[in-house]
């Protein structure tokens, strides 16, 4: 199958500093792609590069055969790429239902948009009751969901997760997990960004490793999972122990 | 003996001056992330566009308040997308901002003195002032007073039921949130910058009508108009109608304090001074957490 999105021997940083280096990464329609690593191993920098979100030195981004490398941060949500921060990723000041309606800020029409709402309290209900109150107001997990469920407004084909598991306990994480499996099953491709190793995996069909801002690994989920603990101490991969 | 009817009338006066001085601010600073003060200098504009209507075109006030809202509108857009928004893409700091904010005023209100020159315009149309019971009360504090109320209900309602209004508060409070949804940061700040001038013009028309029109108009008050802004909470509209009312309060209170004492009302600015200094030890995110869904 055509890949839905490609990024060709990527660098990326911030400011002068490179942080990325000669990172090629594909995905397939439908699919799940995690991207693992120890901490500070590029590999938010690298998602944010694709989005104008940080410094693209070097390298094409491709998305539906499209050249989009360079694209204007809010332009790439009208083509279908959603993006998820892993910080500040909900307006604390709106309501929850406010925040919806900035996810769909690009869409027209009000009566598909109060569909897509009604699709979108379907799959998160637990936002559904919480809809007229602030943001700021939600729990971790419930503001997670909604960072989601913004996204979802926009309707994409593909969707960016940063290190969505992150300071969230075991259950809100697991709840999250299994909501990535609905919005897969809607048919959106999903890249997650975790350090959460063995949970990004186990939702995802391939994975790509990175370490020191390079590849070190790629390969089926199932196959990553398999490599040697010794390898996994040295990649600083040990699963966290929860 | 003090007419507390008419301190209380008179804070109301002052404040909705405020209010409409310190929305465009406000909402300005909270988006593009400095404080603006050649907004000093768009109350000037307005004051002078509002005579040259008014006055010379002999067009009256509410064509006056309308043309100079678009036109000093506009000249905010053309500032910020000719010289902050260059800046800003460029790595500008807040303190590069706000320098060439000042510098933008300081040309702005010498070219208005060139223009018109230095000597006061009075408006010649008549307020005539009555009595209400135990006010005292000009036709001019009314107009005020209502233009105050419209824009508040206009604000609620565009900032609380339109798209845009949701924009600007989303843009606001995480710009790159915002970017990733897909809105046009750049063009919701043109929007704001464009009412955020238009209003600092109406205000200029108000205090130019009630006082005098001079290249100084609108940075006499530009003080108290920030103390406004700090106060409500940097890019918090709610906050901003809350302090320019205490601010007003404060400020006319502070008067018939000033007179006891014997000592000059022209102190009236140090009270608003004295309000901002106090803001910033105590509480430098001013009334903000009051307003949360702004």
């Amino acid at each position: 199958m055509d890949p839905i999105f490609v990024a060709e021997d990527i660098n990326a940083g911030y400011g002068d500093v490179i942080i990325v280096q000669g990172v090629s990464i594909q995905l397939a329609e439908g699919e799940t792609v995690a991207i693992v690593g120890p901490n500070g191993s590029g590999k938010s920098t690298l998602i944010k590069s694709f989005l104008g979100f940080a410094r693209l030195f070097q390298g094409s981004v491709f998305y539906q055969g499209k050249d989009i490398t360079g694209i204007a941060s809010n332009r790439a949500v009208s083509l279908g790429i959603g993006y998820v921060p892993q910080i500040n990723n909900v307006f604390l000041n709106l309501t929850t239902a406010e925040n919806l309606d900035m996810g769909a800020y690009h869409r027209k029409g009000k009566a598909s948009i109060k569909a897509g709402m009604a699709e979108i309290y379907d799959m998160f209900p637990e936002l559904e009751a919480r809809k007229n109150g602030l943001a700021g107001n939600l729990s971790g997990g419930e503001r997670q969901m909604l960072a989601i469920a913004r996204a979802m407004m926009a309707q994409p084909k593909v969707l960016f997760l940063d290190e969505p598991l992150a300071s969230l306990s075991p259950k809100p994480a697991s709840a999250i997990l299994s909501k990535m499996e609905n919005i897969r099953e809607s048919g959106t491709a999903i890249i997650i960004v975790e350090q959460n190793v063995k949970k990004a995996l186990s939702v995802s069909n391939r994975g790509y490793v990175l370490v020191n801002g390079t590849c070190a690994i790629e390969g089926d989920a199932a196959s990553l999972f398999a490599e040697d603990s010794s390898k996994q101490r040295y990649l600083g991969l040990e699963a966290k122990k929860d | 003996m003090v007419n507390w009817a008419q301190v209380i009338f008179n804070s109301g006066v002052t404040g909705s001056l405020y209010l409409i001085g310190a929305v465009g601010l406000t909402l300005t600073y909270g988006l593009s992330k400095f404080p603006n003060f050649a907004h000093a200098e768009f109350m000037t504009l307005g004051a002078y566009i509002g005579y040259f209507v008014a006055e010379q075109l002999g067009l009256g006030l509410p064509l006056a308040l309308l043309v100079a809202f678009l036109i000093a509108g506009l000249v905010g857009v053309l500032c910020y997308r000719g010289i902050f928004q260059p800046l800003a893409k460029r790595g500008a700091s807040i303190i590069h901002l706000m320098v060439a904010s000042i510098a933008l005023g300081f040309i702005l209100r010498h070219s208005i003195g060139a223009a018109w020159t230095w000597k006061p315009l009075y408006f010649t149309a008549t307020w005539s002032a009555f009595d209400a019971g135990p006010l005292r009360i000009t036709g001019l504090w009314l107009w005020l007073i209502f233009a105050a109320l419209v824009l508040s209900l206009a604000m609620h309602f565009l900032l609380m039921n339109t798209k845009i209004g949701k924009a600007i508060r989303a843009s606001s409070s995480n710009p790159e949130l915002a970017l990733a949804s897909g809105i046009n940061v750049d063009r919701v700040i043109w929007i704001t910058w464009f009412i955020g001038a238009g209003l600092a013009a109406v205000a200029g028309i108000f205090r130019g009508a009630d006082t005098q029109i001079w290249p100084m108009t609108g940075w006499d008050i530009i003080l108290p108009i920030f103390a406004v802004a700090i106060l409500g909470g940097i890019g918090n509209f709610y906050g901003a109608i809350a302090a320019a009312f205490i601010i007003g309060l404060a400020e006319n209170i502070g008067v018939v304090g000033l007179i006891a004492l014997g000592l000059s009302t022209t102190y009236r600015t140090g009270i608003a001074f004295l309000i901002l200094i106090i803001t910033l030890i105590v509480r430098p995110q001013g009334l903000a957490m009051l307003f949360r869904r702004a």
